[in-house]
């Protein structure tokens, strides 16, 4: 019968939730240390049709409850095994690699920093940077937003880096995505710490979390 | 908690429409992808590469379109 895996964690005691997606029950195997939550699926419909936005959100309430209690890796989205022993082989041959992640993200939780200019020159379309403007002016302004984020990072970064573990980027056209990797016991002193840093008028920064620390592990 | 207008806090309330959508967000984007033939295939299509390349969009158009027999499924690596 298919599976649907949820995540994994370490064999350390867990109240484990009893229903998952479409009230299938949640099941766990356990290889090597490593803990792995699922879900026996009979009827593939009620995980991939409509409504879609509840099955992954009680996905998600899986992943949260467990979260809560410890760390864990999640897996993504619908992740479907063709049967338990198909999961038992992947879980035995990653179960080092698995084991040696969830000793290092102990503890540990992700915050999100999402960096945004307010309203883009590059949008608008009109005054200087409007649609008459050079390739070399799109560029130039391109590059004083990008830095006006940037520098937000590194006065956020600077604000929290008494708490922070580990700190990510990832840019994007208009934005700029941080992560901060910190202690689960720390978490309201880092909010505190985010909302104390001065925000240029034109930049807003929306903060989320916390995450299970999917992007610091490199290792899968 | 936030008095600064600029710093916005989002919980993890799926109510919370903001909060929606970083919570879809990381269910459909963050977290490890199984590769290989682990991953079984519905209606001929691999769900988890043409979940990648569709999601973003709308999770109910996405699955509309995983079922669609028109799809071709990327190769793995």
């Amino acid at each position: 019968m298919p599976l649907l895996a949820y995540c994994l964690s370490e064999s350390h005691p867990v109240v484990v939730p009893q229903r998952g997606v479409a009230e299938f029950p949640v099941e766990t195997v356990e290889q090597g240390g490593i803990r792995c939550f699922f879900s026996r699926i009979n009827n593939r419909g009620q995980i991939l049709g409509p409504p879609a936005r509840e099955t992954a959100l009680a996905f998600y309430e899986v992943i949260n409850s467990i979260f809560r209690q410890l760390a864990v890796i999640p897996f993504r989205f619908p992740t479907i095994l063709e049967d338990q022993t198909k999961l038992r082989d992947y879980l035995l041959e990653r179960e080092s690699t698995y084991r040696e992640v969830l000793l290092r993200l102990r503890n540990l939780v992700q915050m999100e920093l999402h960096l945004l200019r307010k309203s883009s020159s590059l949008e608008r379309g009109h005054g200087n940077l409007g649609a008459s403007r050079t390739g070399l002016e799109y560029l130039r302004a391109r590059q004083a937003e990008q830095c006006g984020l940037a520098d937000l990072s590194v006065a956020l970064r600077q604000s929290a880096r008494s708490f922070l573990g580990e700190w990510r980027e990832r840019p994007s056209a208009h934005s700029l995505r941080c992560f901060a990797l910190i202690e689960r016991n720390v978490i309201d002193d880092f909010k505190k710490a985010i909302l104390a840093t001065r925000v240029p008028e034109e930049l807003s920064v929306r903060v989320s979390g916390p995450w299970p620390a999917s992007g610091f592990i490199s290792e899968l | 908690m936030s008095s600064n207008p600029n710093i916005v806090f989002t919980g993890s309330d799926p109510s919370d429409e903001t909060s929606l959508l970083d919570i879809l967000d990381h269910v459909l984007n963050a977290g490890v992808i199984i590769r290989g033939n682990l991953v079984i295939s519905l209606a001929g299509v691999d769900l988890i590469y043409v979940g990648l390349d569709v999601i973003l969009t709308s999770v109910e158009t996405a699955f509309r379109q995983m079922k669609a027999p028109a799809l071709s499924p990327k190769s793995q690596s």
